[in-house]
């Protein structure tokens, strides 16, 4: 038994957690504990993504990850990107393109997404294809993410031109 | 896939760390990304009783140019490989290796140092850090050491690693002597190790190899130096060398890897096909 | 089999493109899979599973395990006794001899995964200490792992004999006959790899019973909620009112979700012995070895066929490796699904068909996306190249001289009701540019280049059904679907219905279909599905039958809906029912003089208040339709692929992928697209990635994601689509199955052109760079160029 506490900031929510388990791997305790459901678990010898975050700003596949070894750092989760009520434009490309199908893996594809943007906002297709290459999805055939990371990028990219 | 209990210990004192580690009696493993270890205990292939977690010693990390060397830190993770563009300046095998290391993610965590420590056969730095003549500097409670980076691997799987000790960081050379690199890696479509990877580095006066080095990952149990290879490419003309035909010395005296993917046969071919490769853009670099 | 058509000329939703609506909660990260869900004092578990793939048990020693703290409780057949079910399949072709399939291991296991203890915990943590510390001495037996000997070897199981569980024939025309009168004839073997399904969510069960009614509710990850409630009623001897599936989001099924597995049975069970909800989820590693591969078949053909190239007869004999039980479906596809199929689109004068059903200690297998279809057209497609090679005649060409043209077309037990076979060869070697990719392929070869064009043409049968037909072909089910529209007193409409989505989009095209036909906005439609206390009766989603069978369910229900409105409507308006035209949400009376309207929600409003109402007619604006289907139909299309082999390292890259699709009446074109999508991605998986290998001992080779390959964004290519539009006479909809089609024909198609590329007679799936380097070093052996 863990006698330190562990400190989480979950998207700007805090917690203290006690008396954790030094071998419970972060994603058991985001989704047991925290009831952070978005973050999905698809595999055990991290190939799939589903379980995707950011942690300190880097994504990381949280079933990877103790959660001792996450203390005091800041997570970011799919459940956090939206304002409000609305989508964030990233999101709002998935949705028109058809990106979402079974939706299992789309929380980790968004962060990996979300990581690509923020170093590259004029991806190539290919780009796109070696960021999201730690995420698998079985729906779609990975060709709607695709069109929707390459749309959101031209979006975002001619937002910030205006502004 | 949940890993059995385990103390968890961190701390940013180097020898504090080393003081626990000497204690443990060989019960203690260093976690840094954890994406060698994490996968191990998960599988409960790996049953330590106390993880010690090393990521915030400073003296660990970080990549630092002296006079005569670049020290990488042993935490230094892939990713920080991948985008430095001042090691890329001497040495771009650097990020062209990191490129190719699993996925973003995992480049995110993983480190230098971990895949060092567990010398698996598909290990891209090892063999990098083998054809830079880089040295594994090594440290316990009772003091430090060093290690050629070609002398690591005792025995294939096993490396010189005590368990008292822990990897402070490699020493590779600056390069003054304008040595190019060349590197080629067939991953596996699953796990994206290396079905086989060669890393070159060579450098040539007038058009001559005056020096080069080679070496496999992914092809044997562990990553080794092309020695056959090497010695026959020494003190040739660049320009009359048959690489598709003399890269089948690659694995000369080498036992080859088999498994359901791929066979020796195929393994030892496509590991020349890399070799030739890696050979090409490297011998590119040198024509300049 | 004709049935009534709707109107086309008022589609308003119907054929929209329609974004999804249930895209912004997944969005958000507000899915909600089965593993989400937490109850009060729910306790987890997990099963110890055998390591080998066959042996005798000959002690299970649980002392340990049960010392560990947290440990609730550990189930094997003995402390299960009589509550240690059999596990039934649901669909057995002909006389099949089924061998005992217990929840837990009695006295043998019988492949490496076979459950043998339930171990219930307080916690993940413990459930796998637990498991650790239980102990199994086993007597080991030889394995069988290979079809084409499992009959040669000792039984597995007394009660089949050689491993035979069961024979077909499926016989059209003398083969034998046209074999004499043909100009030539060809034999190949064909495997088809064995596959994992892998949805990317695993499966997962949450059972819980309420004490007070001893009602147990099953959170399942399910492609078949009323069907799952049967079959746990019937295996466990409960009263079926006493159990309510709810499948909340499902995380990707593909056809793994469809069966009764004995976790399903074992958790409920627990759930009622120890009075707490029981939470299962399957790790990854473990679906390897618990959830039921797919494929697996080693086939034998000949071809008679003449010089021109035109088809005399086939014949057909298939080794079906069905695992180590027949699971639910097992028997039914390759049999009725594949060998039924195995002529293709072609005209096959003379059939002569025969499977195997053979048992063997590996995972079982059964329905994986296509169930037997992809099969079938890796037959056909194989063999018409084959033949086209042998000739040295264009495959396309071939493929013109022998396809269906005239519709309906029989084709094994059944028929191709419509379909554009002809056409899709058009549309897609236009699209692709076929000629010109010959002639570029003619010069690549001139630097000594590999580029090889693969066709694939394919056509497939589903929404099965009638019902009455089901049981001619061992079918312990029925073929309709449920639909059931509930207009709230302001208009606003809650639709359920017994299909059940696992990514397909239900809850737009269904609203798409309900908000056309009632003439109200598509915002003003909930979908419900799911749950079977909500949801009256139901089959579920699996065969490309959504759409044509659940949907028509939808189009009648609202027609019922619409009936009924304008009854009351013509009432309120003083008007005949016949005078009452509805159109765009109002009802208008057109008796001359007579200006009067009304909107569907003031008729929703009056019909729930019951004050003035027709005759006969009762209060409130809710019905149910359940529809069975005529007949089934048969989407097709071709699908046409340009690959470059690099010969030096085997590695195969796509250059170019053309789908052609016609599955008739198009709901949401853009869902449409996304299933050709996910299904050529499979496909491309299974020809190109995806095998399941095992050692000679039975020892799962490819146990986890490390070693079996799926496909990454990386290695699927861009895939360029187009759709061709042969409505279906069999539903009212006009609509056709689409989930199934991309994998089906992708496989095919890509074999097809590396075979091209390389001028080889064949070589088998999955094509990995080793694969094809090793084919091309023993075609060069053999004294052939490339």
């Amino acid at each position: 038994m863990n006698n330190e506490p562990t400190r989480l900031d979950v998207d700007g929510k805090i917690t203290v957690l006690l008396g954790v388990e030094p071998r419970k791997l972060l994603v058991y305790t985001l989704r047991d504990d925290l009831d952070v459901t978005s973050v999905n678990i698809g595999c055990d010898t991290s190939q799939c993504g589903a379980c995707t975050v950011e942690i300190e700003g880097e994504s990381v596949k949280s079933c990877n990850v103790l959660t001792v070894q996450a203390h005091d750092a800041k997570i970011s989760t799919a459940a956090g990107l939206a304002i409000g009520q609305a989508l964030n434009d990233l999101q709002k490309a998935f949705q028109n393109n058809h990106a979402v199908q079974c939706g299992y893996c789309t929380p980790g594809m968004l962060i990996s997404a979300k990581a690509l943007l923020r170093d590259n906002d004029t991806p190539s297709e290919n780009d796109v294809r070696e960021a999201l290459k730690g995420n698998l999805c079985r729906c779609t055939g990975y060709q709607n993410i695709v069109k929707a990371v390459l749309e959101a990028a031209s979006t975002m990219h001619s937002n910030t031109r205006t502004v | 896939m949940i890993p059995e209990t385990f103390e968890y210990k961190r701390s940013s004192d180097l020898d504090q760390t080393l003081g626990y580690l000497a204690d443990s009696s060989g019960e203690a493993v260093l976690l840094a990304g954890g994406h060698s270890l994490i996968p191990q205990l998960k599988l409960r292939s790996h049953s330590p009783k106390l993880l010690l977690d090393i990521t915030d010693i400073i003296e660990l990390s970080g990549i630092e140019f002296t006079e005569g060397s670049i020290r990488i830190g042993a935490t230094t993770r892939h990713c920080e490989l991948l985008s430095h563009a001042e090691l890329h300046r001497e040495w771009p095998i650097f990020q062209e290796i990191a490129k190719k290391i699993g996925d973003v993610q995992i480049r995110n965590r993983g480190t230098i140092g971990g895949s060092i420590a567990c010398t698996r056969p598909t290990n891209e730095w090892l063999a990098c850090l083998m054809v830079l003549d880089a040295t594994i500097e090594l440290q316990s409670r009772t003091g430090r050491r060093s290690v050629a980076a070609n002398d690591w691997v005792t025995n294939h799987s096993t490396n010189v690693l005590r368990l008292d000790e822990l990897i402070v960081a490699v020493v590779i050379p600056r390069n003054s002597t304008n040595i190019k690199c060349g590197y080629a890696k067939l991953p596996h479509p699953a796990s994206g190790a290396a079905v086989a990877a060669v890393v070159t580095v060579a450098s040539a006066q007038r058009g001559i190899i005056n020096c080069v080095r080679i070496a496999a990952t992914g092809v044997s149990a562990s990553p080794f130096r092309a020695s056959i290879l090497e010695e026959a490419l020494s003190g040739l003309p660049i320009d009359e060398i048959d690489i598709n035909e003399i890269t089948n010395l690659l694995t000369n005296g080498v036992l080859v890897l088999q498994d359901s993917y791929a066979s020796a046969t195929y393994r030892e071919h496509i590991a020349a096909v890399q070799a030739s490769r890696s050979l090409s853009v490297c011998f590119n670099r040198l024509r300049g | 089999m004709k049935t009534e058509q709707r109107d086309a000329t008022t589609n308003r939703y119907i054929g929209d493109s329609s974004i999804r609506s249930e895209d912004p909660r997944f969005l958000r990260g507000e899915g909600n899979y089965v593993d989400n869900i937490k109850l009060p004092s729910m306790a987890f578990s997990g099963l110890v599973r055998s390591s080998h793939a066959h042996a005798r048990i000959v002690s299970i020693d649980l002392e340990k395990a049960l010392e560990l703290p947290g440990v609730i409780a550990i189930l094997t057949a003995s402390s299960l006794g009589p509550n240690n079910a059999l596990v039934h399949p649901n669909w057995l072709v002909g006389d099949i001899s089924v061998p005992n399939h217990y929840l837990l291991a009695r006295d043998k296991v019988h492949y490496v995964g076979d459950a043998i203890a339930f171990v219930i915990a307080e916690s993940r943590e413990v459930v796998e200490d637990a498991k650790a510390l239980v102990r199994v001495r086993y007597e080991l037996l030889n394995a069988i792992i290979d079809e084409r000997t499992a009959s040669q070897m000792p039984s597995i199981h007394e009660n089949v004999a050689q491993n035979l569980a069961g024979v077909f024939d499926l016989n059209n025309g003398d083969y034998d006959a046209a074999k004499i009168e043909a100009d030539h004839s060809l034999q190949l073997t064909l495997k088809n790899n064995r596959l994992i399904p892998s949805p990317i969510e695993p499966r997962a069960l949450l059972a819980s019973v309420e004490t007070s009614t001893g009602k147990t509710t099953l959170h399942i990850s399910t492609q078949v909620p009323h069907l799952h409630k049967r079959w746990i009623a019937e295996t466990l001897g409960w009263s079926e009112n006493k159990i309510r599936i709810i499948s909340p989001d499902i995380g990707g099924g593909f056809g793994a979700k469809m069966h009764l597995y004995v976790e399903d049975l074992l958790v409920c069970i627990a759930a009622k012995k120890l009075k707490r909800p029981i939470k299962w989820t399957e790790t990854r590693s473990e679906s390897h070895l618990s959830t039921h591969h797919g494929r697996a078949h080693t086939q034998e053909i000949e071809v008679a066929f003449n010089k021109d190239g035109l088809l005399l007869g086939m014949s057909v004999y298939i080794y079906a490796n069905l695992g180590a039980y027949i699971s639910n479906m097992a028997t039914g596809i390759p049999t009725v699904n594949c060998l039924g199929y195995a002529s293709g689109t072609y005209n096959v004068p003379a059939f002569k068909g025969h499977v195997d059903l053979l048992l063997t200690n590996t995972v079982p297998v059964d329905a994986y996306r296509g169930a037997g279809r992809p099969e079938a057209a890796y037959i056909a497609e194989r063999v018409i190249d084959r033949v086209a090679r042998y000739l040295k005649l264009d495959p396309l060409e071939v493929r013109r001289k022998n396809i269906v043209q005239h519709f309906p077309a029989k084709v094994g037990l059944g028929e191709y009701d419509s379909g554009s076979f002809y056409e899709a060869l058009d549309s897609a070697s236009n699209f692709i540019g076929y000629k010109n990719w010959r002639q570029q392929q003619a010069e690549a070869k001139r630097s000594d280049r590999l580029i090889g064009i693969g066709i694939s043409s394919y056509s497939e049968v589903c929404g099965v059904g009638p019902s009455w037909l089901m049981p001619f072909v061992g079918f312990d089910r029925g073929g309709y679907e449920s639909a059931q529209i509930r207009v709230h007193p302001d208009g606003k409409v809650t639709f359920a219905t017994g299909s059940m989505p696992q990514g397909q989009g239900h809850a737009t095209s269904y609203a798409q279909i309900v908000a056309t036909e009632l003439c109200i906005p598509f915002e003003h439609v909930e979908v419900k599905y799911g749950d079977t206390d909500l949801v009256p009766i139901g089959i579920g989603t699996y065969n490309s039958r959504s759409m044509a069978v659940g949907g028509s369910a939808a189009y009648y229900c609202a027609q019922k809906i619409v009936k009924k409105a304008t009854n009351i409507a013509a009432l309120l308006m003083e008007s005949e029912p016949s005078d009452v035209i509805y159109s765009e949400g109002v009802f208008q009376s057109i008796v001359p003089g007579v200006n009067k309207h009304i909107t569907f929600a003031d008729v929703a409003r009056v019909a729930s208040r019951g004050h003035t109402l027709p005759p006969g007619e009762q209060p409130g604006l809710e019905e149910t339709f359940i529809y069975d289907p005529a007949g089934m139909s048969s989407p097709n299309g071709c699908h046409i692929v340009v690959i470059e082999v690099e010969p030096q390292t085997g590695a195969v890259t796509i250059l170019e992928y053309v789908a052609v699709d016609d599955a008739g009446t198009l709901i949401n074109p853009m869902l449409a697209e996304g299933q050709i999508h996910g299904g050529v991605a499979q496909g491309i998986g299974q020809a190109m990635l995806e095998e399941v290998v095992y050692t000679d001992d039975g020892q799962l080779l490819s146990s986890s994601l490390q070693e079996y390959a799926l496909p990454k964004s990386t290695s699927i290519p861009w895939i360029q689509g187009s759709f061709l539009s042969t409505p279906t006479a069999t539903n009212p909809l006009g609509a056709k199955g689409i989930g199934e089609a991309g994998c089906i024909g992708a496989p095919p198609a890509i074999v097809n052109a590396v075979c091209d590329a390389l001028s080889l007679d064949h070589i088998d799936m999955p094509l990995t760079p080793p694969r094809i380097w090793q084919a091309i070093q023993e075609a060069e052996i053999g004294g052939g160029s490339l």
